[in-house]
């Protein structure tokens, strides 16, 4: 073969190029673009902005009132960030230590599926079960009579976390999984031979192993939910008033201010990196290294010679962790405090009992059998069991409920979305193909199969040029060996973890400066279209061909390609006969996460397109906001359907090309 | 007189199988009984079920029936944590995110021992393994032998009343096993604490145990010391678990005391002793003997025998069959293996062709007979060698 030195040592690199190109146009200059339009004075209109240079805006979003909003959004987002690892735990242990594989693989996908269908439809579901006449008011009042007028279920921040944790959950419970499912456990075994019972083997053995899973969970979970816009819009009304909601009026209304709307962006931004930079610490490969935190402490205390009794650090420790929690849930410092002296009596009352209880020890080689603490530590394999047992039920039920109820409803006579049950009609199923407008005069069947045109052209143009980019850039970093990997790797990653509010917000800033440009030179100036949304769609949807496509390709052994050319055939030639057939599968799944995701997507097309493109999800969001017209849950219902069905194709495919 | 250590009293262990319609006995009404300081050895195939007793022993399993008693106290109710019983795991379980010393103390903090006296404990007892170097070692930074040490010592260091060993020498390469056998025993010896060790390795077993059950299919079939387990196999499975056994079946024809008269399917008759007096005349047995207890002479020309002397193969078979108490049956040889210490003979005898090996020291020099395939030969061995056995 007649390979330069000088080639050799950068193999490949060519084959990220288109990538690396694209998102930094349309990924990364956006960034800066808004970082700078952030720093500007606004002007006249939310769309003007000009110099001097200002730290004005950020002034802004830390003082009142905008400062309680950004507060909010922090304790939220932990809020549900918690509930999510306390559910999503014992969901994710419940799931992988089922011992039939199809069991597992079912209970998996019974946790995966809601996770795929449409963000928004899921979201608005809950709009059914918690409004004024939705499902558990109408059964309170109407069905049981416990109350006299409806509670107020629906914009309140509680509707917020439980849409968080309900749109969230699946992204805590997948990487514990992964994680679970990975643990060795016969490390309990060991943990309970040397005399750890259930709840030490837990937090000193499994805990710290499977930490790295749980923290990737807390970071999945917190960012989106630190960032979200949908679920507050829907379901929290001004109670539950969040950033993405403020950065959202600075954007689309009148008293808006893009420039400000840009340094709330940049404050998401920075929030979004420090969570990043605390996932680095705890979950890269050394991870178990990171979780001695406490070892930490006690090693720097030891070589001080410190001793600081133990019953004492531990009382700190839980009176911290307990009392951060019952602050964060219920910003009462009486509550506080009463929690963290619970706390401090329980600690206590352990400690003076097991004294007493080592008195009894005797030494020599005899032992004793403490019938208390046996009694005592199988009540708490008891509990731990129950708990176990009923996790799963709840959660599927948590899962699964709001998806039935909207189904359900799509049946009901009612001409109210939600409520009481007027008995089974299919009309709305007609009205929608009929063309008949329902409630009210803002529905039209063409108006819906135009929204459908637009979602698939984008859909599948943005996926077809997407997994071709996506899967060259994972060949060039899988197979290939050039300067800069981790760069390209960097840039991969980050379109994935960023809030997609600030990914739209940067897009939106950068068309607009484009286009003044264009106007500037050519006179005229061009709309936002469907164009500008696929560019965006491609953008965030790289990064995720690229994951599926380079799972497939660490798996795949090198050694068939080398096999290859070893007998003659170049790399393109090795490309198409062995590389693409093996990899189709990885290939194939990509393409149909990438065109899900762009189906999906609602807040990314919403801020790219300023409102002129109508996507399904942009129409069924009109929908929503515009009065709810009881057609949409028969639209929301074909929306499940087809994505459900999108799903079982992909992961038969996935089968059969595991099997093969 | 030592005390009962563990007691295992009709001890069964059910596992249903995935669709829960049948059972299956892992474990089956097996009754042990483990003395104060023995070095106690679980031997059989494997899935005899040897590690399952261990880890019912341990408390990771519960008992179908029966009971099981550590010095005198019923445990089954007693969870793993709770009993003075560790472990050494056949895969360690070192806990990855632990430093040598840190997966030595987690057993002593689990006890509340204050932490500078759970430190300089952890550090004796990484000594008493010669690991000293290795402290502040995580497991993925050492080596198998090293692991394998680490877990010794975490589990020693607790003081166990028993120590339960499931293949700790498994993973090992076989030069280190055999050392660590050595020092494994010397260690149990010098500390006097009681070991059950769970191994399929019958040398193992046979170099470092007190005593040893054999196990098979759930069952125990036989417990004694090494030489008893080997010079009295009681059935079959156990002689030929235990070492290499030559098996000739036959009829008892005539018995008087342990001694029995057997014919074999060519009409011949031999002697042997029989394991079980009670055997019924006209039952078909095994008869069982070990390859280094049988001999060879030439059917024709010359044996060297002791010092310069040389005896025609006539005379030597003459004073053979002079001898009381010895069989001797004539055969062919087919194969000859040089191993070594040893060399080994595959002979056919008597009318039926039965194969037989015999094993015959490498003696070396002018002790030396060689024998070539094809060759004519006798085969003897003493009647006390040849152990009738129920199949």
């Amino acid at each position: 073969m007649n390979v330069s030195p000088g080639r050799s040592d950068s193999r490949g690199a060519i084959l990220s190029l288109p990538s690396v190109i694209w998102l930094v146009i349309f990924f990364a200059i956006p960034l800066f673009i808004m970082l700078g339009v952030s720093l500007l004075t606004r002007g006249g209109n939310p769309s003007d902005y000009g110099t001097p240079l200002t730290l004005q805006n950020y002034k802004d979003i830390f003082t009142e009132p905008l400062v309680s909003t950004l507060l909010r959004s922090i304790r939220i987002a932990l809020q549900s960030t918690i509930i999510c690892f306390v559910i999503g735990y014992p969901l994710a242990v419940f799931i992988s230590t089922r011992q039939n594989t199809l069991v597992r693989q079912f209970s998996l996908f019974l946790v995966i599926l809601p996770f795929w269908t449409n963000f928004l439809v899921r979201t608005y579901s809950w709009q059914i079960i918690l409004g004024r006449r939705g499902v558990i008011n109408e059964i309170l009042q109407n069905q049981l009579g416990l109350i006299d007028s409806p509670l107020q279920l629906i914009n309140t921040e509680g509707a917020v976390l439980l849409g968080l944790v309900y749109g969230f959950l699946p992204f805590m419970v997948l990487p514990i999984y992964a994680s679970v499912e990975r643990f060795n456990f016969h490390m309990v075994e060991a943990a309970h031979d040397l005399g750890a019972n259930d709840w030490y083997a837990f937090w000193k053995v499994m805990f710290p192993m499977t930490l790295p899973g749980v923290v990737a969970g807390w970071i999945l979970v917190f960012i989106p939910a630190i960032g979200a816009f949908v679920t507050p819009d829907l379901l929290g009304g001004t109670e539950g008033f969040m950033v993405g909601n403020l950065i959202t009026r600075q954007f689309r209304d009148n008293g808006g201010s893009w420039p400000r709307g840009s340094a709330a962006s940049i404050v998401l931004m920075i929030m979004v990196g420090i969570s990043l930079f605390i996932y680095q610490r705890f979950a890269s490969d050394e991870s178990y290294a990171r979780a001695g935190f406490t070892d930490r402490i006690n090693r720097w205390l030891e070589e001080r010679h410190i001793r600081i009794p133990s019953l004492l650090s531990s009382i700190v420790f839980w009176v911290l962790l307990v009392g951060f929690v019952v602050y964060l849930f219920t910003l009462n410092w009486t509550q506080t405090g009463t929690a963290a002296a619970v706390v401090t009596a329980i600690l206590v009352g352990i400690n003076i009992y097991q004294r007493r209880m080592e008195r009894h020890k005797t030494e020599s080689r005899s032992y004793e059998i403490n019938p208390w603490s046996v009694r005592r530590d199988l009540w708490l394999r008891r509990i731990g069991k129950w708990g176990l047992a009923f996790n799963p039920i709840f959660s599927y039920f948590f899962l699964w409920s709001p998806i039935f109820i909207l189904v359900l409803y799509s049946f009901n006579a009612s001409r109210r979305a939600g409520g009481r049950w007027e008995g089974f009609s299919t009309v709305w199923y007609d009205n929608i193909f009929s063309g008949v407008a329902g409630s009210r005069s803002n529905y039209s069947t063409e108006e819906m199969l135009e929204a459908v045109e637009t979602s698939l052209i984008i859909g599948v143009v943005g996926t077809i040029i997407a997994t071709i980019l996506g899967t060259m850039v994972s060949l060039s970093l899988e197979r290939g060996v050039f300067r800069g990997k981790r760069w390209v790797d960097g840039l991969l990653y980050l379109p994935i973890v960023i809030p997609d509010i600030t990914m739209g917000i940067s897009l939106l800033v950068f068309f607009k400066v484009v286009f003044d440009l264009i106007e500037n030179i050519t006179g005229s100036r061009p709309f936002p279209g469907i164009a500008n949304v696929a560019i965006a769609h491609i953008a965030f949807n790289i990064s995720f061909v690229a994951i599926v496509v380079r799972a497939r390709l660490t798996d795949m052994n090198p050694r068939y390609e080398e096999a290859a050319r070893d007998l003659g055939a170049n790399e393109w030639r090795t490309f198409w006969r062995i590389t693409y057939p093996l990899l189709l599968p990885g290939i194939v799944a990509g393409a149909l996460l990438a065109f899900t995701l762009s189906l999906d997507d609602f807040v990314i097309t919403f801020f790219v397109s300023g409102g002129s493109v109508t996507t399904l999800t942009v129409f069924v969001w009109g929908l929503v906001k515009r009065g709810v017209p009881p057609e949409i849950n028969a639209i929301s219902t074909l929306m499940i359907l087809a994505s459900t069905t999108l799903v079982l194709i992909s992961s038969l495919f996935q089968r059969n090309a595991s099997r093969g | 007189m030592p005390g009962i250590d563990v007691e295992l009293k009709s001890v069964t262990k059910e596992f249903s199988t995935r669709r829960g319609e049948t059972t299956v006995k892992a474990v089956d009404n097996v009754s042990l009984q483990i003395m104060d300081g023995e070095f106690f050895a679980l031997l059989g195939p494997s899935g005899c079920g040897k590690t399952t007793t261990l880890r019912m022993i341990a408390g990771f399993e519960n008992t179908s029936s029966g009971e099981i008693l550590i010095r005198g106290k019923p445990v089954q109710d007693v969870p793993p944590f709770h009993r003075p019983v560790n472990t050494v795991f056949q895969d360690y379980a070192l806990f990855p995110h632990m430093t040598a010393l840190q997966n030595v103390m987690f057993g002593l903090e689990m006890e509340r021992v204050p932490r500078q006296e759970a430190r300089d404990r952890a550090v004796k007892a990484l000594e008493l393994v010669q690991l000293s170097a290795a402290v502040n070692r995580k497991p993925a930074a050492m080596s198998g032998g090293q692991q394998q040490r680490v877990a010794l010592a975490r589990a020693l260091v607790k003081n166990p009343t028993v120590l339960l060993l499931d293949e700790p020498l498994g993973a090992l390469d076989l030069k280190l096993r055999k050392a660590m056998q050595y020092e494994l025993k010397e260690m149990q010896k010098r500390l006097g604490i009681t070991f059950i060790y769970v191994t399929h390795d019958q040398e193992e077993a046979l170099t470092m145990a007190d005593r040893i059950a054999v196990m098979d299919h759930g069952k125990v079939l036989q417990v004694g010391t090494p030489e008893e387990i080997y010079e009295k196999p009681h059935t079959r499975f156990v002689a030929d678990f235990i070492g290499e056994t030559n098996f000739i079946t036959g009829t008892l024809k005539e018995k008087s005391g342990t001694q029995g008269q057997i014919e074999l399917p060519d009409g011949l008759c031999v002697s042997a002793i029989l394991d079980d007096p009670a055997m019924s005349l006209g039952q078909k047995v095994t008869m069982a003997i070990r390859p280094e207890k049988i001999s060879l002479i030439p059917k024709t020309g010359t044996i060297k025998r002791g010092d310069h002397q040389e005896v025609s193969a006539e005379q030597a078979l003459a004073d053979l069959t002079n001898q009381p108490n010895m069989v001797v049956i004539p055969g062919v040889l087919w194969n000859s293996i040089y191993i070594g210490t040893d060399m080994r003979y595959i002979a056919e005898i008597g009318e039926t062709k039965q194969e037989i090996v015999v094993r015959i020291q490498n003696f070396g020099g002018r002790f030396d007979q060689r024998y070539e395939p094809g060759q004519s030969i006798y085969v003897y061995w003493v009647t006390e060698n040849a152990r009738v056995l129920l199949d």
